[in-house]
């Protein structure tokens, strides 16, 4: 670990493992060196197998300031040299973290999703109440003619004050959210703060004023509410919450027009809007609470699989492994990988593919999460020091592959 | 430029069995993977050093849906041009074509 090792040591490696003379070594991987620079310098990208990419990058010219002095001065047109690495030194390399993986942040995406998902469901509920009215018009006055002015008006207005409200609410959520995180990222957690303590205050002023408002008036309008809360916490799944929506919504409007067919005086109308509020208020907050505790949970459930990937925490030196080790494939890893990591030749994953035949078709296509199972490699066929054990390992690598055509 | 080809170089240069080259690449590429794999530093005189950094986790926002993620630190291979190697490209001024 963290030794300086220099030419020399990559000399006597190669040397060793090449069976070769020290000088022979050495010259060769004076020549590899050299070409790789050469080529470079032709202007060329060198991909090397199992290293990466080697690449002069042009920097244009631009201009700078001097700190000390403030005098402006130009930094002339130059070249970097790029190393991307392959994917098999990156897998290596990276080999005692390759059991982390991304998670997602429970405390963001809890305050996150349900807002996206508001919209979504926000469209869907404006369209139906759309229709909504377009029902009611033709059928109320129908109904109760004597009433048809005020009623109508009102019909009319109520849904569209829920509207009102609920889409108030989201948009409140995402698009300005996004236009201040793409401004100010760093305050972007404030500004999440600040949100949720907005949709907090909604919510117990909804509480609040829908409680006094049952208070005032009708008996109708609790039970309403009682069905409300019921009907939103009963429901997960969001076709269900969408009928119900739409059953509540209609029942509301039916319950507001007996309302309003018993008090004539524009008081009780004024009322009535604001009680109706509330409950419109109400709504979009439950379904928020309601997906945001189902949301976690699907979580939790995911991650212990995503986890178990690697079964046994394989140590990074190679020499420390005990066998057989068991692997399920991951995303870019390949056999040769695999014999790579724990035999310290790539060659060598013609016997990995041998000792798992019956779950492997294809060695080239290997469906993700396969395991596989890596044996205790036998020193005299498996050697990654011993020319003869790789000749021998890409002789039957030749005979699979051929074979398969 | 692909292996091949910088194979075909190699065995061009060569004066010692040009015809093992291929070979000689794959466990020169593979040992300097396991050098690295080891977390050792390896310094070449006159071309550069291949070592190993540690990117730090991060939280990262996904711009579309907002959503933050964190990203577990990582292990990356890295290069750094010796100095006779800088000097050379600090010379350089394009490839004549």
């Amino acid at each position: 670990m963290n030794n300086k090792l220099l030419f020399q040591d990559l000399a006597d490696r190669l040397s060793e493992s090449g069976k070769l003379k020290k000088k022979d070594a050495e010259e060769f991987l004076k020549v590899f060196f050299k070409v790789i620079e050469d080529s470079i310098f032709e202007g060329e990208t060198i991909k090397i197998q199992g290293l990466g990419a080697f690449k002069l990058l042009k920097v244009e010219s631009r201009k700078s300031v001097n700190v000390t002095t403030g005098e402006e001065f130009e930094i002339k047109e130059h070249y970097k040299i790029s190393f991307s690495p392959d994917n098999t030194l990156k897998e290596i390399v990276n080999e005692p973290f390759s059991y982390l993986e991304p998670v997602e942040l429970d405390g963001s995406s809890v305050k996150k999703e349900p807002a996206v998902r508001n919209i979504s469901e926000e469209k869907e509920k404006s369209d139906e109440i759309i229709i909504d009215t377009k029902e009611k018009k033709p059928d109320k006055p129908k109904e109760t003619p004597h009433n048809m002015m005020p009623q109508n008006s009102n019909d009319l207005r109520t849904p569209n004050k829920e509207r009102k409200n609920e889409m108030r609410q989201p948009i409140n959520g995402s698009p300005k959210r996004s236009g201040r995180s793409s401004g100010f990222r760093n305050s972007g957690s404030f500004f999440r703060v600040f949100l949720v303590l907005i949709v907090l205050a909604l919510a117990a002023w909804a509480i609040l004023s829908n409680y006094s408002a049952k208070k005032e008036n009708d008996h109708k309008l609790k039970e309403l509410a009682v069905i409300d809360a019921d009907t939103s916490f009963e429901n997960t799944p969001s076709e269900e919450f969408e009928t119900v929506i739409q059953d509540s919504l209609k029942l509301e409007a039916e319950i507001a027009a007996k309302v309003e067919s018993m008090a004539v005086a524009e008081k009780n109308g004024g009322a009535k809007k604001l009680a109706s509020k509330p409950t419109a208020v109400a709504k979009p907050i439950t379904v928020k609470t309601q997906t945001s505790v189902a949301t976690p949970k699907a979580k939790v459930v995911e991650k212990p699989a995503i986890k178990p990937k690697v079964i046994i925490p394989v140590s990074t030196g190679t020499n420390r492994v005990t066998f057989p080790v068991y692997v399920r494939l991951k995303q870019g890893e390949m056999l040769t990988v695999l014999s790579l990591k724990y035999y310290g030749h790539k060659a060598f994953w013609v016997y990995i593919y041998a000792a798992n035949m019956d779950v492997i078709k294809d060695p080239d296509h290997i469906p993700l999460g396969t395991r596989i199972r890596i044996p205790k490699p036998d020193i005299s066929i498996i050697n990654a020091n011993d020319p003869d054990c790789i000749a021998k390992a890409k002789a039957l690598q030749t005979k699979i592959l051929s074979r398969k055509e | 430029m692909k292996t091949k080809d910088f194979v075909q170089k190699i065995q061009h240069d060569m004066t010692v069995n040009p015809e093992r080259s291929a070979e000689l690449v794959e466990l020169t590429t593979s040992i300097i993977a396991r050098m690295m794999g080891d977390g050792d530093v390896l310094a070449i005189k006159g071309f550069g050093t291949f070592e190993v950094k540690k990117k730090e986790e991060r939280v990262s926002v996904n711009p579309v849906t907002g959503n933050r993620w964190m990203i577990p630190p990582k292990l990356v291979p890295s290069f750094k041009p010796g100095t006779i190697l800088k000097e050379k490209i600090k010379n350089y001024s394009g490839h004549e074509q």
